[in-house]
C-alpha cells in the first residue's frame, strides 16, 4: 500500500504578487510503507518544500497529497497537526531540541502534545532514550551533548508516538562523519524494524544504504 | 501542562518577579482599600442597629449629612414644638462639640465629644443601657461635673474624683461609663445641659433626639415633625443607614477604582512579559507545532503561564493587603475596623486571574498562529 502519494503537486509562494515563485511544478510520487528513500538535489531545487508538504507542515497550492490513501491537501492546520503528532516523526539538520528542557523532557513533550499522561510520557521517553543509547543522559540539557547525541535525542523524539513515517532533512549535515555513520546505522536499523524513512541528504553514505533515490531539480523529479 | 508552565516561568526569574510585583501591588491595594470600606460599613451598621426606633432632628441644611450634624442649631422654642407633636413620647436635646484630645490628634475621626445633655438622659443619648464602671451618672441639679466615656478616662488615666478641663474650666469627674463600643459614648464627656450652655456660651441645641410612643410609628412621627416645623429635618435610622451606605459606596467606588487601575497596569505587565517570552521562544514554539502541537495546546500553554504569574502575584497581593489592613487596624486603635472578608479575597484572586487570562490572550494567540515552517527555516 502507498503510504504517501502525490498527484501533480504544485507549490507557489507569494501567489499573485510581484515576487511570485513557483517552487514545485507538478510532482508525482509514491512512497510505499517500509521504504527507505532519499531525496537529493541542489539547494533551491524545492526538496525541502516537498518534504514539508509530505510532512503536513505545509499545504500544496494545487494538486493532491494522499496519506494512507486519504486526501490531506485540503485539511485544516489543526487536522494536519493531528496527523503530524500521530503518524509522522521529524529529524532536522539543526536537531531542533528545546534548549530549556532536558533530554527526557524533549522526548516527553512529544508525548504530552499527543495527550499522554505525565507518568506514561516519562516512562516511554526514558525507554526511547535508553534505546538510542542515552539512558545515562536523561537529565542533561541539550547544550551538554555532542551533535551526534542531540540527533539521537531527536530520533527518540521522532519515535515517541510510533509514527508511520519519519522525515529527515539533512540529518547528518551538522555531524562529523563518525556521528553521521551512527545516525545512519540507527535509521537503517529502525527501517528494518518497519519504519518508513524519507530523507533529504547530500550525504553519499546515506544514498548508499537507500533503496531508492528521488532526484529533484528546479522543482521537478528527474 | 502546569509543570511545563512553571518551568517556563522560572526561566527568566527577574522578569517574572518584576511582573509578580506589579500584580501584587495592584491586588494588595484592592484588598487593603476594600477591607477598609467594608470594615467601615460593618462598623456603622452595627452601631446603627443599636439605635433603631429613634428620630434625630437636625437643622435643615443643603450640606451633606455629616456637615449638618456638627453645625446644626435648634432653638429652645423648636424643642418645645417638637415635644407637643402627637406621638412623641420623649425628647432629648443634645449639645455636641467634637474635637481631639490634646496630644492624641490623629487623622480622620474626632476622638473627643463634649456632650451637653439633661441629667438622666444619658441612655437616651447612647440609645442603649449604660453601666458605670465607677461612680454614677448625672443627676438633676448637678453643675460643673462630668461623666466620661471609657476610652477618654482610659487614655487620660482619670478616675472618679479627678478633674478634667473642658473649655478652660475644671469639672469634677462623677462617673466613668463602661466600654459601650460606640465612639460617641466611649469618647464622650457628658456634662449637665446647664453647665454645657454656660461653658459653650449658647442657648440652643445641636440636635434633638425624639422617641415615638410606638417604635413602628417612627416614619409617621418623623413626617409630622418635618411638616409642622420649619427649618428642621429628621433622620431616622433607616434613612441614615441608606445615606451612609451611599457615601460608603462612593468611597468604595473611588478607592477600588484607583486600586483597579493599578491592578490593570499590573495586567499590562503580564502581557508585556508574555509577549517578550514568546518572542524569545518563537523557535521552540515552532518546534512544538512541527511535532504536532495544536493551536489549542500552545494557546492554553501560554495562558496557563500568564494565569500562574497573575495568580501568584495575586496571592502575594492578598497577603500584602491583609498585612496592610491589619497594620492600619492596629495603629488606629480599632477606629478603622478594616476587615479582609473571604469575599474580598476570592474577588481579588478572581480579578488577578482575569488579568492573567486577558494579559495572556494576545501573546498566546500570536504564539498559536506561528507558522512552524517559517520559524524553523529562518531563525
Amino acid at each position: 500500500m502507498n503510504l504517501i502519494e502525490t498527484k501533480n503537486l504544485v507549490k507557489v509562494y507569494n501567489k499573485g504578487k510581484e515576487n511570485e515563485l513557483e517552487v514545485l511544478h507538478g510532482i508525482n510520487l509514491k512512497i510505499k510503507e517500509g521504504e527507505f528513500t532519499t531525496i537529493t538535489g541542489p539547494s533551491g531545487s524545492g526538496k525541502s518544500t516537498l518534504l514539508h508538504i509530505l510532512g503536513c507542515l505545509d499545504t500544496p497550492t494545487s494538486g493532491k497529497v494522499f496519506f494512507e490513501g486519504k486526501d490531506i491537501s485540503k485539511l485544516s492546520s489543526e487536522q494536519l497537526a493531528k496527523i503530524r503528532r500521530e503518524k509522522i516523526g521529524f529529524v532536522f539538520q539543526q536537531f531542533n531540541l528545546i534548549p530549556a528542557l532536558t533530554c527526557l523532557e524533549n522526548v516527553e513533550i512529544a508525548l504530552r502534545i499527543a495527550g499522554k499522561s505525565k507518568s506514561q510520557s516519562r516512562q516511554r521517553a526514558a525507554e526511547l532514550l535508553q534505546m538510542v543509547g542515552l539512558g545515562k543522559r536523561l537529565n542533561h540539557s541539550p547544550s551538554q551533548l555532542s551533535g551526534g547525541e542531540m540527533q539521537r535525542v531527536a530520533i527518540a523524539r521522532a519515535l515517541a508516538n510510533k509514527p508511520k513515517l519519519i522525515l529527515a532533512d539533512e540529518p547528518t549535515g551538522n555531524l562529523d562523519s563518525k556521528s553521521g555513520q551512527e545516525i545512519i546505522r540507527m535509521m537503517k536499523h529502525l527501517n528494518v524494524k518497519g519504519y518508513t524513512f524519507v530523507i533529504i541528504t547530500h550525504d553519499k553514505s546515506i544514498a548508499k544504504v537507500a533503496k531508492r533515490n528521488i532526484n529533484i531539480k528546479d522543482g521537478r523529479i528527474i | 501542562m502546569i509543570d511545563l508552565a512553571i518551568k517556563n516561568i522560572l526561566r527568566q526569574k527577574t522578569r517574572t518577579i518584576i511582573t509578580l510585583v506589579g500584580i501584587a501591588i495592584g491586588i494588595g491595594a484592592i484588598v487593603s482599600l476594600g477591607s477598609i470600606s467594608s470594615g467601615l460599613r460593618v462598623m456603622i451598621s452595627e452601631q446603627l442597629e443599636q439605635v433603631s426606633g429613634q428620630i434625630t432632628v437636625i437643622q435643615k441644611s443643603n450640606a451633606a449629612l455629616f456637615m449638618a450634624m456638627s453645625e446644626s442649631r435648634i432653638s429652645e422654642s423648636t424643642l418645645q414644638e417638637i415635644e407637643n407633636i402627637n406621638g412623641v413620647k420623649e425628647v432629648a436635646p443634645i449639645i455636641m462639640k467634637s474635637g481631639y484630645l490634646e496630644g492624641t490628634k490623629m487623622f480622620g475621626q474626632p476622638n473627643m465629644y463634649e456632650i451637653g445633655l439633661d441629667p438622666g438622659k444619658e441612655e437616651l443619648y447612647a440609645a442603649g443601657s449604660i453601666e458605670y464602671e465607677d461612680g454614677e451618672g448625672l443627676e438633676e441639679g448637678d453643675t460643673y461635673v462630668a461623666v466620661l466615656g471609657h476610652n477618654i478616662a482610659d487614655s487620660l488615666d482619670l478616675d472618679v474624683g479627678d478633674t478634667i478641663e473642658v473649655e478652660g474650666t475644671e469639672l469634677e469627674i462623677k462617673g466613668i461609663i463602661e466600654k459601650f463600643d460606640n465612639p460617641a459614648v466611649d469618647y464622650g464627656i457628658m456634662i449637665p445641659m446647664q453647665t454645657a450652655k454656660e461653658l459653650l456660651d449658647r442657648e440652643d441645641y445641636s440636635i434633638i433626639m425624639v422617641y415615638p410612643e410606638d417604635v413602628k410609628d417612627v416614619a409617621d412621627v418623623a413626617d409630622a415633625i418635618e411638616d409642622s416645623i420649619d427649618g428642621v429635618t429628621t433622620v431616622t435610622t433607616e434613612e441614615f443607614t441608606k445615606q451612609i451606605g451611599k457615601i460608603i459606596d462612593q468611597i468604595q467606588f473611588f478607592t477600588l477604582g484607583i486600586a483597579g487601575i493599578s491592578a490593570i497596569v499590573g495586567g499590562l505587565g503580564v502581557m508585556n512579559t508574555m509577549i517578550m517570552s514568546i518572542m524569545e521562544r518563537r523557535r521552540e514554539i515552532g518546534i512544538m507545532k512541527a511535532i504536532g502541537a495544536t493551536r489549542k495546546f500552545i494557546l492554553s500553554q501560554i495562558i496557563t503561564e500568564s494565569i500562574i504569574i497573575a495568580l501568584i502575584g495575586g496571592i502575594i497581593g492578598v497577603l500584602l493587603g491583609s498585612t496592610g489592613s491589619f497594620g492600619l487596624r492596629t495603629f488606629s486603635q480599632g477606629l478603622a475596623s478594616a476587615r479582609v472578608t473571604p469575599d474580598l479575597i476570592i474577588g481579588s484572586l478572581g480579578f488577578a486571574m482575569l488579568l492573567g487570562v486577558i494579559g495572556g490572550l494576545y501573546p498566546a494567540w500570536k504564539a498559536a498562529n506561528l507558522d512552524p515552517v517559517q520559524t524553523l527555516r529562518y531563525e
